[in-house]
């Protein structure tokens, strides 16, 4: 039997993995001896590659790429291809020059030329994500990210991808160094670093107010910069650690890439999912920052290392924190120096600084538990302070020699003479009284400052879920651009009715909506477009003129056929309260109409005295109502069914004959005064009348409301559909009152 | 408009005609990208030729809609490249090492266990070409594998064989290869 090479060797391979398998090495030798009885140099091949796996196993086992790396990282940077982005331009923007390269991507200056010309940060970001969907996590948080302003804040500006697929985000550009270099470089002292950084935890708080949170603060994204004088931090790249999945252990596209220093990593942040991720995240990685600004080291010593995700994981969860002294202890003595110089004082007088209220701040910062540590970013700054100012901060136990510390360290000159010292311990009583009111107060401020957190996370929650209304909004309007009505209806039927959001679009999307299901009579369909409708005009137009109003007409008419009773008591509230103050004669005649076609309790007819008067001042000619005859009339109706409801039946009569006597013949309205001058008889007890009238209007009512929708407008008649339904209330208002047999 | 234009156009669209065009060109980006990956990132963080390697094909204008065999051949290709870059960088540090005299590392100058990593680049790359001529289909394995740091379910992918397959043709090629250079110095 003749055997080829490549077969030869694909035999060999798997004769090796038998024997890698073997256990006991007798058998194994047995193995060998069989399997290669008839060839003696296949034997002493095998012999030898199976002694050498193990060998060979720990030659190859090392990054190659580790092993490679150049002395200095200069080394070869230059050539072609640095110049080959410069100049490009990406969606409307053009890269001027590279700022610098991270973890994350490459940052261009770039220049931005419409709608203003401005000179911006443009990140690109690395590949290996779904730019699809980094794109679309970015536009969900789009609007969060849009509500923040704040001075130390860098706003991201716009995100998309290049043509090749890679996507980038455009940020406010910012000149300034990372923090922590910006410290060293102008040797803040420790007082002047807490400073800073309870500007930090301001522009981190604004953010957290609006519902945003970074993920991503480490010293590279706080820029510092002086401005007259006075150092001011800028926070950069809000929004895009949530975009880009980057600050969640678990991404996909965290695995592919290099990890960073994961030390500001939160322990939530390697959980699965990430779901526990909260503004207490950023607590966390502020906590560390702090740590760092003071000791030039993070409280990780070693850190959870950049094996693989499931170690790294597994690492932000089990790591213990060290408090800043002694992250400081540990240093080498002459490090111990350069650190202490960097800060513009000794080492063992920082030392002495970091022990108590620092390293229990730190500490309390990066609680594996967020529910321990600060709520708020302003809580931790307000702990701070208290530290500058020497009061007593929250984050230590209190014992009694720590307060008694702050206060001798308080007023060290008065605490330096015997006598005072006497009379302290005298009324020492007193004195921890004071000091546990003071630690009280420190207390309740910590206390105002976890409602606030509470207050900011269901902002967010809101926001997100706004936002994500959007988006199906978005996405309905897509299925309704290429005439997929039944999808589109079924998409927006997720989204909560008090979320929708207050745009042109969704009001264009329920409009149309609203009349495919009103060409099926699906009434309450229709009355839920109708009226999503009216709540999304009437909140992004906020002018006075009938363009908004006149929605309502089809959302009551609509609420009125579905006989949802509810919804209309929301449309009317709506139209009060919106349109209550109106000067617009046609706006005033349909807030009327719609109020009134139910009976109102006082309340609503109190908002409504006002346009009342308006109107019939219009009618008179003051303001003049320049207007059709239609609307003229319709006018005179709303006259008749306000005083009708108020009870004034003799002046209802009256504006119900004006209304009849117009020339313009809209046998819908016409149907609906006769209907309503029925009511006013039968109250002001002429019941003969009042069935005479009811005969009269209620056959042609509802032949009309038999047919299909087409037969309730008539253009050229000026009829429009909802004409037809307000008549209908009203011949049911009516056929109560009077008596069904008025019905004969 | 793309972010590197002249490199994508250059990039052809099947596979038919690729292989000598396009290594030059994945051989640039690679290095390039490599040694500004490197001049950012400074020590102790382990930089992964997969991302690497997979940036350089989406920059060279790739994209999942691109058909397999190119993506198939790109990793081949790009493999080869990462193999000549690691070699250049670990001969110029040798060499450094020993004063800038010597360029060319021989494998009986140094003890196969004991080498240093840069050494043992340079080692495996000089018995991998030995490889080639007598085992084609195991130096793939290792090139793919060790120089374009693919994974085990990558290549596999690529091959449309399972991982394990895979396994076993790295640890075989990874003995042969060993075996090689005990035979050169023993």
């Amino acid at each position: 039997m003749s055997v080829n090479t490549t077969d030869m060797r694909k035999i060999e391979a798997l004769l090796l993995e038998c024997l890698t398998e073997i256990p006991d090495s007798g058998e194994r030798s047995l193995f060998l001896d069989w399997a290669c009885r008839s060839d003696a140099d296949l034997r002493s091949r095998m012999k030898r590659l199976l002694e050498s796996r193990e060998h060979s196993a720990r030659f190859f086992d090392f990054a190659p790429f580790e092993a490679c790396e150049p002395d200095d990282g200069s080394e070869d940077v230059s050539g072609a291809p640095e110049v080959i982005d410069i100049g490009l331009r990406i969606g409307k923007y053009r890269l001027v020059r590279r700022l610098g390269a991270g973890g994350c991507g490459v940052v261009y200056l770039a220049e931005q030329e419409t709608p203003v010309k401005r000179q911006v940060a443009l990140k690109l970001i690395r590949v290996g994500l779904d730019h699809g969907e980094v794109i679309r996590r970015f536009k969900m948080e789009r609007q969060a990210l849009a509500m923040m302003d704040h001075p130390g804040i860098a706003r991201v500006l716009d995100a998309g991808a290049t043509v090749t697929g890679r996507p980038y985000f455009v940020m406010q550009w910012v000149t300034g160094e990372r923090i922590t270099d910006f410290c060293d470089k102008h040797r803040l002292s420790v007082d002047q670093r807490l400073e800073l950084f309870i500007r930090v935890c301001h522009a981190i708080q604004h953010a957290h107010q609006k519902g945003v949170i970074h993920r991503d603060i480490k010293p590279s994204n706080v820029l510092v910069s002086f401005h007259d004088g006075v150092p001011l931090p800028k926070v950069i790249d809000f929004g895009i650690a949530k975009a880009t999945g980057v600050a969640d252990a678990n991404s996909e596209a965290v695995q592919e890439y290099v990890w960073g220093t994961p030390n500001y990593m939160s322990p939530e942040q390697g959980t699965r999912g990430g779901s526990d991720v909260d503004t207490r995240t950023d607590i966390f990685s502020l906590g560390v920052l702090l740590c760092e600004l003071l000791t030039g080291s993070t409280p990780f010593a070693g850190g959870p290392g950049s094996a693989n995700t499931v170690e790294m994981r597994r690492g932000l969860l089990e790591r213990v924190a060290s408090a800043p002294g002694g992250v400081f202890a540990k240093l080498p003595a002459e490090a111990r120096t350069a650190v202490a110089s960097n800060r513009s004082c000794g080492p063992h007088e920082l030392a002495r600084k970091l022990r108590g209220d620092l390293d229990a701040i730190v500490m309390k910062c990066v609680r594996r538990d967020p529910t321990q540590r600060y709520n708020t970013a302003s809580g931790l700054a307000v702990d701070v302070r208290h530290h500058l100012d020497n009061d007593p901060v929250g984050a230590c136990s209190a014992g009694r020699r720590y307060r008694l510390g702050k206060l001798v360290r308080r007023n060290k000159l008065v605490f330096a003479t015997g006598a005072v010292v006497f009379a302290t311990l005298a009324m020492g009583f007193g004195t921890s009284t004071w000091l546990f009111l003071r630690e009280k107060e420190s207390r309740r401020e910590q206390a105002r400052q976890r409602a606030l957190a509470e207050q900011s996370r269901a902002a967010e929650a809101a926001l997100r879920e706004r936002a994500e209304a959007g988006e199906v909004c978005a996405h309905a309007a897509v299925r309704l651009f290429y005439g997929d009505l039944a999808e589109a209806d079924r998409i927006v039927a997720n989204i909560p009715e008090d979320l929708v959001p207050p745009s042109l679009e969704a009001a264009d999307l329920f409009s149309k909506l609203g009349d495919w299901h009103l060409a099926a009579l699906r009434w309450p369909q229709a009355s839920k477009c109708f009226s999503l409708l009216v709540e999304s005009k009437s909140s992004v137009d906020t002018s006075d003129t009938d363009s908004v109003s006149r929605n309502l007409l089809p959302a009551v008419a609509a609420a009125c056929e579905a006989e949802d009773w509810n919804r209309y008591e929301r449309l009317r509230k709506i139209a009060v309260q919106r349109f209550g103050e109106t000067r617009h004669p046609v706006v005033a005649e349909q807030i009327v109409k719609v109020s009134l076609l139910k009976p109102a309790d006082p309340s609503i007819m109190a908002r409504l005295a006002p346009l009342g008067g308006f109107i019939s001042d219009a009618l008179a000619g003051n303001p003049t109502l320049e207007t059709t005859p239609n609307l003229k009339a319709w006018a005179c109706f709303s006259m008749a069914l306000w005083d009708y409801r108020k009870g004034e039946f003799e002046t209802s009569i009256q504006w119900a004959q004006k209304s009849l006597d117009l020339e313009d013949k809209n046998p819908a309205r016409v149907s609906s005064v006769k209907l309503l001058l029925a009511m006013v008889h039968f109250r002001m007890g002429r019941p003969q009348d009042a069935r005479d009238l009811l005969h009269e209007a209620a056959p042609t009512v509802r032949t009309i409301l038999s047919g299909d929708i087409q037969a309730w407008s008539n253009n050229s008649l000026g009829i429009v559909w909802p004409d037809w339904a307000n008549a209908h209330v009203l011949l049911n208002e009516a056929e109560t009152l009077i008596g069904a047999d008025g019905n004969r | 408009m793309t972010d590197d234009p002249n490199s994508v156009n250059e990039l052809p669209a099947s596979s038919g005609v690729l292989s000598g065009d396009l290594l030059p060109l994945v051989y640039d980006e690679l290095r390039h990208l490599a040694s500004k990956r490197m001049a950012a990132m400074g020590g102790g963080v382990t930089l992964q030729p997969t991302a690497l390697v997979h940036e350089a094909w989406l920059r060279l204008g790739g994209d999942n809609e691109r058909c397999w065999a190119d993506r198939a051949h790109f990793f081949k290709t790009a493999s080869r490249a990462m193999r000549g870059i690691l070699v250049d960088r670990a001969r110029r540090k040798t060499s450094r090492k020993r004063g800038g005299g010597a360029t060319e590392l021989s494998i009986d100058e140094v003890e196969v266990s004991n080498a240093e990593p840069e050494e043992r680049i340079l080692m495996i790359d000089e018995v991998l070409n030995r490889l080639e001529t007598q085992d084609p289909d195991s130096a793939r394995i290792v090139t793919l594998k060790f120089f374009g740091g693919l994974t085990n379910r990558q290549i596999a992918e690529m091959d449309g064989v399972t991982e394990r397959t895979i396994e076993r043709q790295w640890a075989y090629a990874r003995s042969c290869l060993y075996e090689m250079m005990m035979e050169e110095c023993p």
